[in-house]
């Protein structure tokens, strides 16, 4: 008998108090992140808690923003878990749960993006997404470099384009790029090379290599060669189309902190 | 048997070693190959015992001992995913390597996670380059596409008096990179550096959490599930060799090969094996009878030999 009412019993999980339920899961969301960065398989127990806490409180009527917002939370950890069909899951219970919520459905896009299936499904979160909330900078950059991924070069630079210039110095940079290497898909050489240079500006490693893969695949490999010799001159510390790929769960943190500030 | 390239040299009345020589102002190619009998190199072969094909015509060739001294190029995962005692095998493995270096060879180290990094460049003195592996720290994401471009256009064009082997160690599972597959294939082909690639089975690498509790869901218990930060093994195992993957593709186009390592400490016996067995190649050059531009496929056999393995580039681009 697979049901809440069975792990109900298995964990004795009879309590109505709300609050401490909510508090309960976002602790116990809080312990299984930590334990994941560690590698400690007892993230997946404290996890298990978490979500048999959250189901308590949906079945008692709660439709909360610290419920919704531990939603945006484990969607985080699952990404960075790579557990995609968990996190399809949870996300679609999420959504009726919360219907019409942008941030839910980003989350919904950004984990078929991360995981690189059913990538039209994720474009079509995302333009959901986009349609509540049309200043969300990230989910732009997103459905573009999604459209970038699914072989429509030409709408991706047209996203790209057309959205204001992020204030986000990372996204700026992402924003960059991805029009760099959506000018590069639509043959466009030269200018996909001046994007590149334009991205070295947050100096990492991405655009060097971009720009030294052009060069080479045009025949230049002295030219390549010496961007390369730049790239490892110039001490990159951080590359935040690492970050990028992964997917949201570098928000975990900021996410259990809105749930925790919901919790007030 | 699997035929694989090397590059094209301009040679102009250039003695490459005391026993080979090139006509003036012809366009060679030079293949890097090499000859098992499906476990350790065959010896004493000679013109007569390959065959070669370009654009599925034979060629006359020449054929002489792998001489010449030697670049490596080490390119070490030190990602997330690399476990304390990984770490510690694979230095003393790389320090080995750096004492089997003939005088005349050179080490270039590079070490990588979601970021690449130079650890001690191809003119370094022995000392740099063993002290460049002391304060390893394993960390991060792993962009092997990214560190395998990055470390072959990291060195000059190989001299014609030297030949190139990248070493790269990694359990090519990639989740960094900004490079896609066949970008940085497209450039070891094009390249006369011989890729050889060694990944480690799972254990060498961090824990893979087993999926075990159930998930509570609104909807009921689902089955857990794996929980891993970084990586999938993606790479499947059979019989030593790499069959899969990027690893085995950039082996594979360079005519060098992809084999696994069964735990840490055999890292070092592998790298010793690599490094011995990259010495007990074969030069083979011929000047293709066709000089048409663009991707000239090339097959290498070996007659006269029962079962015997060739590795050699499978192509070259004439420009």
């Amino acid at each position: 008998m697979a049901t809440a009412a069975r792990f109900e019993a298995d964990y004795d999980l009879k309590v109505r108090d709300t609050r401490r339920l909510e508090i309960a899961a976002v602790m116990l969301l809080d312990a299984a992140g930590t334990l994941f960065m560690s590698k400690d398989p007892w993230s997946i127990e404290k996890h298990a808690l978490a979500g048999g806490i959250v189901n308590r409180l949906t079945a008692l009527g709660q439709r909360t923003r610290a419920v919704r917002n531990w939603y945006m939370a484990e969607a985080a950890l699952l990404e960075g878990g790579r557990d995609f069909r968990t996190h399809r899951s949870q996300l679609a219970d999420a959504r009726s749960l919360f219907p019409n919520d942008a941030g839910l459905l980003m989350a919904s896009g950004s984990g078929l993006e991360t995981e690189g299936k059913n990538l039209d499904d994720a474009a079509a979160f995302y333009r959901a997404s986009l349609a509540i909330e049309s200043g969300n900078v990230e989910c732009r950059i997103r459905l573009a470099r999604v459209l970038f991924r699914i072989g429509d070069a030409a709408g991706s630079l047209a996203e790209l384009e057309q959205m204001p210039a992020p204030r986000d110095e990372r996204l700026a940079y992402l924003r960059e790029l991805f029009r760099a290497s959506a000018l590069a898909a639509l043959k466009r050489t030269p200018d996909s090379e001046k994007q590149f240079v334009a991205a070295l500006a947050w100096t990492s490693q991405a655009p060097y290599l971009g720009l030294a893969e052009s060069m080479a695949a045009r025949g230049d490999d002295a030219g390549a060669r010496r961007v390369i010799a730049k790239q490892l001159a110039a001490n990159v510390d951080e590359e935040p189309w690492a970050a990028y790929l992964r997917g949201q769960w570098r928000y975990f943190a900021v996410l259990l902190d809105e749930a925790r500030q919901a919790l007030k | 048997m699997k035929g694989f390239v090397l590059g094209l040299i301009a040679v102009t009345a250039v003695t490459l070693s005391a026993r080979q020589t090139f006509r003036s102002s012809a366009e060679a190619v030079r293949l890097d190959v090499l000859v098992t009998d499906g476990r350790k190199p065959i010896a004493g072969l000679t013109a007569k015992d390959f065959e070669v094909r370009d654009l599925g015509a034979m060629q006359q060739v020449r054929v002489e001992p792998a001489l010449a001294a030697v670049d490596v190029i080490l390119t070490l995962d030190v990602s997330d995913s690399l476990s304390s005692t990984a770490l510690a095998a694979l230095k003393t493995a790389a320090r080995q390597v750096i004492g089997l270096l003939a005088p005349a060879d050179r080490i270039q180290i590079v070490t990588f996670n979601h970021l690449v990094a130079l650890r001690s460049p191809l003119d370094s003195s022995r000392a740099a380059s063993l002290a460049a592996l002391d304060d390893l720290v394993p960390g991060g994401g792993t962009a092997l596409r990214d560190a395998v471009f990055t470390a072959l256009m990291s060195v000059p064009a190989p001299a014609e008096d030297r030949r190139t082997v990248q070493l790269v160690l990694s359990d090519g599972d990639d989740s960094a990179s900004w490079l896609g597959d066949e970008p940085v294939r497209a450039a070891l082909r094009r390249s006369p550096v011989v890729v050889y690639a060694l990944a480690p089975n799972a254990p060498m690498f961090g824990p893979v959490f087993v999926p075990t509790l159930p998930v509570p869901t609104p909807n009921g218990v689902r089955a857990g599930r794996t929980m891993s930060p970084n990586m999938e093994v993606s790479i499947e195992r059979s019989g030593g060799a790499l069959d899969s993957g990027f690893l085995r593709d950039a082996a594979r186009d360079t005519g060098g090969r992809g084999l696994y390592v069964d735990k840490p400490e055999a890292t070092a016996a592998v790298f010793r094996q690599v490094l011995e067995e990259f010495r007990q190649r074969y030069l083979v050059t011929y000047t293709p009878s066709s000089d048409a531009k663009g991707w000239h496929p090339v097959a290498v056999s070996v007659n006269g030999h029962r079962g015997a393995t060739v590795f050699a580039r499978s192509g070259y681009f004439k420009d």
